[in-house]
């Protein structure tokens, strides 16, 4: 997909997650906002000939797909967006996000297609997609595992467990994201615990640090993912420096649009002018 | 025949290994019991150590169940089911994934390694989570069969291994049961005195407890409970109406079997549906720390040894 089309399906990712989240009243905005462009680069990305990531919405059994975990889970509304736009599921099911009888819980369900990990509590998915890489590495198979966290994130004690394990078995088909919003749901994340300085600390585990300084550029993420492609016996992290709340004006880069959806005004506002990029 | 339920992990895996290509070893830090592992010079490809991380071992082998592997993990009880609890709960037994989780040196195998290693709440906090299957081999056979169970059973286990070398108690023909009923007496209009309820380490205890009974012409009804969680609530009850007095003897502190006894007890309404008065008491380690000494010396001094259950019992038959 062109960096264009890019673009505009990213919109209308943003569309769908400010919909979903409105609908239910309840949804972490401002961190769907900051991932959706890394997501949208993942899924509808290519580099030349080949595609980001391999996967078929009509087998999400398929043997020859990549993985893509998604560690921040609270973010989990960009993710059922673009897996309905893809046709994992029926897009119907977006209405019912986050709500009684519905299957979009607000943390990714495994059970959903397309879905391979359950996200109810963050900092376990760099371990998660371990597991997948170790197993592809016993079948002698070169599918991709992506993992996505964010940033406050990287404050669990098992996200160090999992780099350093990462290093150690030169998992070079692990490509872990840092969606770097800087933002955590109290506040600023070098307020509350700092995280930094991440590119020394994941380099002293072994990994391939490519940093990302707009996180909502495509062709800087997509280059990168080029330069993770031909990691060698390591494992490589994308740290992405993004903006919480991207693409709603009012919202960027405050904390106070972290975790709550928007009212009803805010969403008028907000659609008209994600409209006018479709 | 004295033999250890790290050989029959060791003895089984390898036949596990062989027949369920799909499947792979996510290792924690091991005893150094564990000298004879096999199975880790044999597949050293699908044998992974992740050294002292439990959280992180626990994620990553329900990751390999996405690719179809049958994950076992290995470690020490204390560590895997209290350090990674929260992982076994959310990343495993919520989305109910096949990964079989091995823990060593329960109760208070651990001996001199400490409170750390002492583990006698991990029947609890793995019977707690939903989806979660307990089971708590007596013996080498009884391990060897639930291992062969679990490998061809679907879901989230958790398997308690205990350290040193025992006689053995079954034998190679030995059927894996929910409930083993070793001597039985009684019944519902002619109860019996006495019935003692174990599992793992502390059931050859038992056993050789009720055979010092039966030199004295005394008798004492034995039940061995392999499996935890789902517990055989028909057979508990059953038990619950045919003596007078249930003992349940682990080394274990709440949570345990005793609990689980209790819970079906008190489901049943008592009297409303006719269930005569029953005793249930406990043998075991509750609401404290033990300290760190010899295996051997510890359960002597906690009364879990033969002799320490014997004088418990003696007073009541």
């Amino acid at each position: 997909m062109a960096i264009e089309e890019l673009k505009k399906k990213a919109a209308k990712i943003r569309l769908d997650c400010l919909e979903m989240t409105s609908k239910a009243g309840y949804g972490y905005t401002g961190s769907m906002m900051s991932v959706a462009d890394i997501l949208v680069a993942l899924y509808y990305g290519d580099l030349g000939r080949q595609k980001v990531m391999n996967y078929d919405p009509k087998k999400p059994q398929w043997d020859g797909q990549d993985y893509l975990i998604l560690s921040k889970g609270h973010a989990a509304g960009a993710l059922y967006a673009i897996l309905a736009d893809l046709g994992f599921f029926d897009r119907h099911e977006l209405d019912f996000f986050g709500q009684l009888g519905g299957i979009l819980t607000t943390r990714p369900n495994p059970k959903i297609p397309g879905v391979f990990s359950s996200g109810v509590s963050q900092g376990n998915g760099l371990s998660f997609a371990i597991g997948i890489a170790l197993a592809l590495k016993a079948d002698r198979k070169n599918n991709k595992v992506f993992a996505v966290l964010g940033d406050g994130e990287l404050q669990e004690g098992q996200v160090w467990e999992a780099a350093m394990a990462a290093g150690n078995f030169k998992l070079n088909n692990l490509i872990a994201f840092v969606d770097n919003n800087k933002v955590q749901s109290d506040g600023l994340v070098s307020a509350a615990m700092d995280v930094y300085p991440l590119q020394d600390k994941f380099e002293a585990f072994g990994w391939n640090v490519i940093q990302v300084t707009d996180g909502h550029n495509f062709e800087q993420i997509l280059d990168a993912v080029e330069r993770a492609f031909t990691s060698n016996r390591r494992p490589s992290v994308i740290w992405c420096h993004t903006i919480c709340g991207k693409g709603i004006e009012f919202a960027e880069g405050k904390v106070s649009y972290q975790g709550v959806s928007l009212s009803e005004n805010e969403m008028n506002d907000v659609t008209k002018k994600l409209k006018e990029n479709l | 025949m004295k033999n250890n339920l790290y050989k029959a992990f060791d003895d089984a895996i390898i036949r596990i290994l062989k027949k369920h290509g799909n499947s792979m070893i996510f290792m924690g830090a091991f005893p150094k019991v564990f000298e004879p592992a096999n199975f880790a010079r044999f597949f050293h490809d699908r044998v992974f150590n992740f050294g002292l991380a439990e959280a992180n071992l626990v994620t990553a082998a329900a990751g390999s169940t996405v690719r179809g592997k049958l994950p076992f993990v290995l470690g020490g009880a204390s560590f895997l089911t209290g350090k990674a609890w929260g992982q076994i709960k959310d990343m495993i037994c919520y989305p109910n994934l096949n990964v079989k989780i091995i823990g060593f040196g329960s109760g208070l195998s651990a001996g001199q390694g400490g409170v750390g290693m002492h583990s006698t709440s991990d029947i609890s906090l793995m019977r707690s989570i939903p989806n979660m299957k307990v089971f708590c081999p007596a013996d080498f056979y009884q391990a060897v069969k639930v291992f062969d169970f679990i490998a061809e059973d679907f879901g989230p286990c958790y398997v308690r291994l205990f350290d040193g070398e025992f006689e053995n108690i079954f034998d190679e023909k030995y059927e894996l049961k929910m409930v083993d009923r070793i001597r039985e007496y009684g019944d519902v209009s002619n109860r019996a005195d006495v019935a003692v309820l174990s599992h793992g380490r502390l059931f050859s205890q038992c056993l050789s407890v009720v055979k010092e009974f039966e030199k004295d012409g005394k008798s004492c009804g034995l039940y061995n409970f392999p499996m935890i969680n789902p517990l055989d609530k028909k057979t508990v009850l059953e038990i619950l109406r045919k003596y007078k007095k249930v003992f349940v003897v682990e080394d274990h502190g709440i949570g345990g079997l005793y609990s689980a006894v209790c819970e079906v007890l008190a489901e049943s309404g008592n009297e409303a549906i006719g269930m005569p008065h029953v005793i249930v008491k406990k043998i075991g380690i509750d609401e404290k720390f033990v300290e760190s000494a010899r295996e051997e010396e510890l359960y002597k001094k906690y009364g879990l040894d033969s002799e320490g259950i014997l004088k418990n019992l003696n007073n009541e038959i």
